[in-house]
C-alpha cells in the first residue's frame, strides 16, 4: 500500500483542466496557392468551455465540447482573371467557306485582372474539440537546480518536480456551424473589389460587362470555385487547402501532452512550511496515477 | 500576425481599364483607330507597301503579300502593333492574305488618328488605298460602345443625317445574340439608306457603297443608367445554384490519432 494518496474529485480535475485551457493561445499567418486563386490568412485560436469526465477501466480522461474560438481570422484572396475582351464579329459569311471577314476583338483591360478580396471571418466558425486522454507521469529534472542542495533549490524555486500530463489518445474537431453572415461578408468584399477595380469608370461600363460576359460576380464566383454553398467552400478552403483544422488539432495535442502538466508538485515535497523553521523536505518515489469514475488519484511512496 | 495585419502582401494594383474604349464617342472615317476599322479588298497578287501616318508624319511601314496559295481570307493590320514593332526593332512587319484579298485596318488599343496608305507601286502618285479617301468598294465599320443617341453625317451629303440609338444593355431584357447581327448602311447620292437605326453596344455598323468624302459619327446625348440595374450578389447566386442541386449543409469532422495508441480500438 502506498504511503501517500492525493485525490482530486472530477470537479477539482475540471478546475485543473480549466487553468491549462486558459493558458492556450496560438496564432499564425501564411499563404497558399489554391490553383485558380491564392489565399493568405492570419489566424488566432483560443479555447473555452469543455467538460471533463473521468472513466475507470480503462482509465481515461474524457473531454467533451471544448470550444475552439477562431478569432481573429483574416483571409486575403487573390484571383487572377483573364482580361475581358469583346467578341469577334463576322462581317461576311460564305457557304462552304464559313466566315471570311470578321472584326477583331478589343480588350477592355490592358492586362490580366487581379482581384483582391479581404475577408474578416473572426468569430464566425463554431467548432468543438472532444477527445480521450491518458494521464502520464513525468519526472522533471530542473536544470536550474544543478549544484544546489534540496533546500537551496526549494528556496530559489528550482526544485525538481513530479508532473502529470494529459496524453491525448484521440482528438476530434467538429465544425458545428459557420455563421450565415459569411455570405454577407463575401458579398461586401466582392463589391469593394469590383468598385476598386472599376474606380472612376462610368456606371454603364459595369452593366455592359455584365451584359456581355454574364457578370463580374459570376466570374469571381467561378474563379473561387464556389459551386456548393459558401460554408462548404470556406470549410474546404480552411480545412483542406490551408489545413487549418488539422493544424489546430496537432497544436492542441502538443500543448497538452508536452508543455503543460495538469498537475505537478515538487520533489522533495516541502512539509511544515509555516513557522520559523526551515521546511522538512520529503522525497517522493514510485509515483503512479489511478482514475476512477469519481476521482483522479496520485499514489506515491516516501523515498529514501 | 502583427497588430492584426497579415504578414502576406498581395499585389493589389488598380486595373488599367482601356479608357480609349469607354470614352470613345466620336468617329471619323478618315482615320483608323479604336472601335473603327476599314476594309479594303486587294485585287492583284503581289506585294503592297503600306505607310502609317500620325499627324502627317510617317511613323511606321509594313508590307502585305497577296498570295493565292495562302488560305487566309483576311489580313488584320493593327496600327498599334505595327507602330510598336517599328519602335522596338525598326523592322517592317509583313502580312499575308489569300485570294479574297481582304485587308482590315484597325487599332485595338489606342484612339490615335492613324492614316494608312497602301500601294503596289511606290512610284505611282495615287496609292491603291488611302484611309482618308475611301472608295466605293471599301467598308467603314464602327462599334459604338457608350449607350445614347448618336448622329452620323457625310461631308458630301449636306443636310442629311443618320440617327443612331444605342440602347442601354440590361441583362434580362436584351439578348446578347443581337451583338452578332451587323447593321448595314449604304451611302446614296440622296443620303443614307436609313434615317434612323437602333443598335446594342458594340454591334457592328457597316457603311458601304462609299462616295468621296468622309463620315463623322458623334454622341449627342448619353443614356443615363437606369435605376433598376443592380449588381448581382454572390450569396444569391450561390443559393440559387445550391437550391437547384438540392444539397444539404454537412458538419465537418477532423480527426487526430496518437500513433502511440494505435493498438487501442476506439470507436471514434
Amino acid at each position: 500500500m502506498q504511503h501517500i494518496r492525493i485525490a482530486a474529485s472530477e470537479e477539482a480535475f475540471q478546475e485543473l483542466f480549466n487553468r491549462i485551457r486558459d493558458d492556450f493561445s496560438w496564432s499564425t499567418s501564411d499563404s497558399v496557392d489554391v490553383g485558380p486563386f491564392t489565399a493568405g490568412y492570419g489566424v488566432g485560436v483560443r479555447l473555452e468551455g469543455g467538460s471533463i469526465n473521468l472513466e475507470n477501466a480503462p482509465d481515461r480522461v474524457i473531454l467533451n465540447e471544448l470550444d475552439v474560438v477562431i478569432d481573429p481570422l483574416f483571409l486575403q484572396i487573390g484571383i487572377d482573371l483573364p482580361t475581358i475582351c469583346t467578341p469577334s464579329i463576322c462581317l461576311l459569311w460564305l457557304p462552304f467557306l464559313g466566315c471570311v471577314l470578321e472584326i477583331p476583338s478589343y480588350c477592355l483591360f490592358e492586362d490580366d485582372i487581379d482581384f483582391g478580396l479581404d475577408l474578416d471571418l473572426s468569430n464566425i466558425i463554431e467548432a468543438e474539440i472532444s477527445g480521450a486522454f491518458n494521464v502520464i507521469t513525468n519526472y522533471f529534472n530542473n536544470p536550474a537546480k544543478a549544484g544546489q542542495s534540496d533546500h537551496q533549490a526549494y528556496f530559489s524555486d528550482n526544485a525538481n518536480r513530479w508532473q502529470f500530463l494529459l496524453d491525448p489518445i484521440w482528438l476530434d474537431l467538429d465544425i458545428i456551424d459557420i455563421a450565415d453572415v459569411v455570405g454577407n461578408i463575401l458579398d461586401a468584399a466582392i463589391d469593394t473589389a469590383i468598385d476598386n477595380f472599376l474606380s472612376g469608370a462610368p456606371g454603364f461600363v459595369v452593366d455592359l460587362i455584365e451584359w456581355l460576359f454574364g457578370g463580374i460576380v459570376d466570374l469571381i464566383v467561378g474563379a473561387l470555385d464556389i459551386f456548393d454553398d459558401i460554408d462548404e467552400w470556406l470549410s474546404d478552403l480552411l480545412g483542406g487547402s490551408i489545413g487549418l483544422f488539422d493544424t489546430i488539432l496537432t497544436i492542441v495535442a502538443e500543448f497538452l501532452a508536452a508543455d503543460n502538466p495538469i498537475y505537478e508538485f515538487q520533489d522533495p515535497y516541502p512539509m511544515l512550511t509555516s513557522g520559523s523553521l526551515i521546511p522538512v523536505l520529503l522525497p517522493i518515489a514510485n509515483v503512479d496515477v489511478d482514475i476512477t469514475n469519481d476521482e483522479f488519484l496520485v499514489l506515491a511512496d516516501v523515498g529514501s | 500576425m502583427r497588430d492584426g495585419k497579415l504578414l502576406v502582401q498581395f499585389k493589389n494594383e488598380k486595373m488599367r481599364l482601356n479608357r480609349n474604349i469607354i470614352n470613345k464617342t466620336k468617329f471619323d472615317s478618315r482615320f483608323v483607330n479604336i472601335l473603327a476599322c476599314t476594309v479594303h479588298q486587294l485585287k492583284e497578287a503581289g506585294a503592297y507597301f503600306g505607310t502609317v501616318y500620325l499627324k502627317k508624319e510617317i511613323v511606321a511601314e509594313f508590307e502585305v503579300l497577296l498570295d493565292e496559295s495562302v488560305e487566309a481570307s483576311q489580313a488584320n493590320i493593327d496600327m498599334d502593333a505595327v507602330l510598336a514593332q517599328s519602335k522596338k526593332s525598326g523592322s517592317r512587319p509583313v502580312f499575308q492574305v489569300g485570294k479574297r484579298g481582304h485587308v482590315l485596318f484597325c487599332a485595338t488599343k489606342s484612339n490615335q488618328a492613324y492614316r494608312v496608305r497602301l500601294t503596289k507601286n511606290p512610284a505611282k502618285k495615287r496609292p491603291d488605298f488611302d484611309s482618308k479617301n475611301l472608295q466605293e468598294k471599301d467598308l467603314y465599320i464602327t462599334q459604338l460602345f457608350q449607350p445614347g443617341k448618336y448622329v452620323a453625317t457625310h461631308s458630301s451629303l449636306k443636310g442629311q443625317q443618320l440617327e443612331i440609338e444605342v440602347a442601354y444593355p440590361q441583362k434580362k431584357r436584351n439578348s446578347r445574340s443581337s451583338l452578332y447581327q451587323k447593321k448595314n448602311i449604304e451611302i446614296r447620292k440622296d443620303g443614307f439608306s436609313d434615317n434612323s437605326i437602333n443598335l446594342m453596344p458594340l454591334q457592328a455598323l457597316v457603311f458601304s457603297n462609299l462616295v468621296p468624302g468622309h463620315i463623322i459619327i458623334e454622341l449627342v446625348e448619353a443614356c443615363p443608367k437606369p435605376d433598376t440595374a443592380a449588381r448581382t450578389k454572390a450569396s444569391d447566386l450561390i443559393k440559387a445554384k445550391l437550391k437547384k442541386r438540392g444539397l444539404d449543409k454537412s458538419i465537418r469532422k477532423y480527426k487526430w490519432r496518437n500513433p502511440r495508441y494505435k493498438h487501442l480500438q476506439e470507436n471514434q
